[in-house]
């Protein structure tokens, strides 16, 4: 009797909850791309320091060093070095772009080699970035440029990073110049990548360079960093005035934020409630920042920031939205998150341990809707150093972007991440996130082809774009 | 449901053995604001947390049993909650163990304890909270506060109870109520929820169960 009337709730739940669940056969029998509109950016992303070699910056001297335990910083006991070579290799990491058949590419400059002192420009390296934004466009590919990947000159950060009020200053002046330079070649722009993480592992996990375990520096570069978007997109406005593209708008301005599904880990009270603060903190501070102009964020017992930024409000044309997995989150007093978050043992996951959910791309597209902005997806790629498994996922997120439009969702673009395998930050070169592999002990940084490609293909002529052979 | 048989099995027959006990001076505890109690319970628990776009929410099936027992003014109070996910996918499975412990008063009770709980697939697998309730009695009402009561559900509350009726309202924002609807002297069946919001975490829980009121046995006595 209780058996049955448990099944009965069960389904009833199952049939009332708007949670989906992606049956994998529906997913692959469904030709992906046709559901989406003309004008869809689908493309790649990457990130100067991550691909491009030889930067000289904040991440590279991290890199170098090592834990009180004699641990190097990063996992691999790599460090970042040549990269990719995409520096000099642009033209051939183009040609794999028309190979995909894609039609945008998101990458970013770095401020460390366009300044490498306070009183110093590098016209050179500028002129690169504007030849490369011009070649794109010449092959249908449109650039859409980060100006803020994570990392930052060696004299900003031994002047205090993002904790100093001097650095706001110093990288307004950075994005006016970019912004000059670029302008006539740029109408899309990404500010800063991923604020929440960048504050989070440098600042509360102590994991990313400075390294601090700080609950309060945490939440004061995260308020630092959404001001730095404000100050940025004012710039933007200011000095880009082409309209490049024609539509009518000079500047297409957003960030790129990071989201992560944060599961309670059980029905306990405590467990439900530490998600809900995480989700507030992670997922909610930085859009609802943009939405209201005004920087709310709480740690309680810890800190308390409430502070209006001018400029803020109304400063995006679209959210860019970084997803890979979800997070079950467990409390834990003994951490400054209170909490700890993990991925249950038997849950499909990418080499990183992160659980693949596509399902969650959906659920966050559809939540952002209601901004009322466009969205796009500016990252999402999974750690796969076969190559066999992310054409599926590939598939599964591009079907959450369908259903995600079918209900509505105004998303724009798919980039995926990323084109090439590169130096994933503290993992080192181990993770393998490319859809073209790379041979970093070649001479030539061989690029090769994973089983992805001829997936992202069809979902490109599915579109209408015609990759090349 | 079987925990609920074997409430019923056990209360009426400490009810029998106590009427049966014939040849001995009938034991008549001093008045105390409790009596001994025990109860099993099933329901359903709906928690999450909104957001912007909406709220992520999971269903679990409860089930709850649980109750407290004088020994002269000392008592002993424990509970067992399970919550069983009603989605696969989402989240775990978890049992908590509620041991308090402390002295009961004509008017007055206070217990402290743990809340263990335990939940597989998690990391870290056990976690352990206080939990306290206070009740005090005033003419037919009785005043009760508590933390993390009810096996770590209800994170604060401050309520009433008058006859068979009891509302609380749950810190910070939130309400519980139970209501006993007697089925003999010494039985009844229990309703019993509580809803609050906690920040952006919300949790709401309906159970429905037995509950008696086994006789006190003399102190000392072995039986």
């Amino acid at each position: 009797m209780s058996r049955h009337l448990w099944m009965a709730l069960s389904l009833l739940l199952a049939a009332c909850s708007d949670r989906p669940s992606f049956d994998p056969d529906v997913v692959k029998a469904t030709p992906l791309g046709k559901g989406l509109p003309a004008g869809f950016m689908l493309g790649t992303s990457t990130a100067a320091h991550q691909v491009e070699g030889g930067n000289e910056n904040d991440w590279a001297v991290w890199e170098r060093g090592q834990w009180p335990d004699g641990r190097p910083h990063i996992k691999d006991g790599t460090v970042s070095g040549a990269a990719t070579d995409s520096w000099n290799r642009f033209d051939e990491d183009m040609r794999l772009m028309e190979k995909l058949g894609a039609n945008a590419y998101r990458f970013s400059v770095e401020w460390s080699r366009l300044q490498p002192t306070p009183d110093s420009w590098n016209t050179e390296a500028m002129a690169r970035y504007q030849s490369w934004a011009r070649a794109l466009r010449q092959r249908g590919i449109t650039p859409l440029v980060t100006l803020y990947h994570f990392t930052l000159p060696t004299w900003i950060m031994e002047a205090g990073g993002w904790e100093s009020p001097a650095t706001q200053e110093a990288f307004e002046a950075y994005v006016a110049r970019v912004a000059e330079a670029l302008g006539g070649e740029v109408d899309w722009w990404c500010t800063i990548n991923e604020p929440n993480v960048y504050a989070v592992l440098g600042y509360l996990d102590g994991e990313w360079p400075p390294g601090k375990k700080d609950t309060k520096a945490m939440a004061l570069v995260l308020s630092q960093l959404m001001e730095a978007h404000a100050r940025a997109a004012r710039q933007l406005r200011s000095k880009d005035t082409v309209d490049v593209d024609g539509d009518g708008q000079a500047t297409r301005i957003g960030l790129a934020h990071h989201v992560r599904v944060f599961q309670p880990a059980s029905g306990s009270t405590v467990d439900t409630a530490v998600a809900g603060l995480t989700d507030t903190f992670f997922n909610e501070s930085v859009p609802e920042a943009i939405r209201t102009g005004r920087i709310r964020l709480s740690v309680p017992g810890q800190v308390s920031i409430d502070r209006e930024v001018a400029d803020l409000k109304g400063s995006i044309d679209y959210l860019g939205i970084n997803y890979y997995t979800r997070d079950y989150v467990r409390q834990y007093l003994g951490e400054p998150a209170l909490s700890r978050q993990y991925v249950p043992r038997g849950r499909e996951k990418n080499d990183l341990g992160w659980e693949l959910f596509p399902e969650g791309l959906y659920l966050f597209l559809t939540r952002y809707a209601e901004l009322g902005l466009p969205l796009i997806v500016t990252e999402n790629g999974m750690a796969d150093h076969t190559g066999e498994r992310r054409p599926y996922f590939l598939q599964s997120h591009l079907y959450a972007v369908e259903q995600a439009r079918a209900q509505g969702a105004d998303v724009r673009g798919y980039f995926h991440w990323s084109l090439l395998d590169n130096f994933e930050w503290a993992e080192g070169y181990e993770p393998k996130f490319g859809l073209f592999s790379v041979d970093l002990s070649s001479p030539e940084k061989t690029r090769t082809e994973t089983p992805a490609v001829s997936t992202f293909q069809e979902i490109a002529r599915n579109l209408g774009l015609t990759p090349s052979p | 449901m079987r925990s609920l048989l074997l409430l019923l099995v056990l209360s009426t027959g400490l009810t029998a053995r106590a009427q049966d006990n014939t040849s001995a001076a009938p034991y008549v505890p001093p008045p105390r604001v409790l009596t001994n109690q025990i109860s099993s319970e099933l329901g359903l628990l709906v928690g999450g947390y909104s957001h912007s776009g909406g709220s992520w929410d999971d269903a679990y099936a409860s089930s709850l049993t649980g109750g407290h027992y004088l020994f002269n003014g000392f008592t002993v109070q424990a509970g067992v909650l399970s919550l069983t996910p009603l989605e696969g996918g989402g989240p775990n499975a978890s049992v908590s163990l509620s041991v308090r412990l402390g002295f009961t008063g004509e008017r007055w009770s206070v217990v402290a304890g743990p809340v263990i709980q335990a939940s597989y697939p998690s990391t870290p697998l056990v976690t352990v909270l206080p939990s306290v309730k206070a009740l005090y009695q005033l003419g037919a009402v009785t005043l009760d506060a508590g933390l993390l009561d009810k096996v770590g559900m209800v994170p604060a509350h401050v309520g009433a109870s008058y006859g068979r009726v009891g509302l609380a309202y749950v810190l910070p924002l939130g309400a519980r109520a139970h209501v006993r609807i007697p089925l003999s002297e010494r039985a009844g069946i229990q309703v019993d929820g509580f809803a609050f919001r906690l920040g952006s975490a919300h949790t709401a829980m309906l159970t429905v169960g037995l509950v008696g009121n086994p006789p006190s046995s003399r102190p000392g006595d072995a039986s």
